[in-house]
């Protein structure tokens, strides 16, 4: 495959796993804006809602999606030689480099972050229920820092491709 | 302990201040060349 397509082909991924991962951080953010902390008869109650709720949005797919995400981008970085500058932030790759970083924050933040207090609010891994009502704070802030995250992440996406101007 | 990302609005005004200090950053390390 010439370069080209590849390239193309894994920009293409890159935006689509994107929007499916950030997608569901930015969906949460609009239905639930502000923060409601969990009281322990919604992880005792039989079949409480908002438990049934939290457990029914569960699934691996943003999860997934954040790791073809990063994968598709340094890929695409590796596929044009940019990837060691990118990293050590060198001359102009400094501007996606420091987007690759914070994705990378951002990845590491859902799988080691959030999921494993997930896990515990979920009652996937036996927890106590204030240790439960904990994690659920844990989850809440973590899935909220990188929707802050994102928003230089986007900007740093755009403005390596189209914004020299803002550099020189 | 509430912080400025228990809200949506919170959130968003924090990123985008802190879109305004990595730009700054960014520019600052393509200017000075570090790690060039």
């Amino acid at each position: 495959m010439e370069a080209q397509t590849l390239d193309l082909l894994l920009r293409w991924l890159h935006f689509f796993a994107g929007i499916v991962w950030i997608g569901h951080n930015y969906s949460t953010l609009i239905q639930r804006p502000n923060y409601t902390p969990l009281a322990a008869s919604d992880l005792t109650g039989q079949g409480s809602p908002r438990f049934m709720s939290l457990l029914a949005r569960e699934h691996g797919i943003f999860r997934w999606a954040s790791v073809v995400t990063w994968g598709s981008g340094i890929l695409m970085l590796w596929q044009r030689g940019w990837l060691a500058d990118s990293l050590t932030l060198t001359g102009y790759q400094a501007v996606i480099g420091l987007g690759t970083w914070i994705g990378t924050l951002m990845m590491l933040n859902v799988w080691f972050v959030l999921w494993p207090h997930q896990k515990k609010v979920l009652g996937f891994v036996p927890a106590p229920v204030e240790e439960r009502l904990r994690c659920s704070r844990v989850t809440f802030v973590s899935a909220r820092v990188n929707t802050m995250l994102s928003v230089p992440l986007l900007f740093l996406m755009a403005s390596a491709q189209h914004g020299g101007f803002l550099y020189g | 302990m509430r912080t400025l990302l228990d809200t949506a609005r919170g959130t968003i005004l924090a990123g985008l201040a802190l879109t305004l200090v990595v730009w700054m950053i960014a520019r600052w390390l393509v200017r000075m060349g570090v790690g060039g």
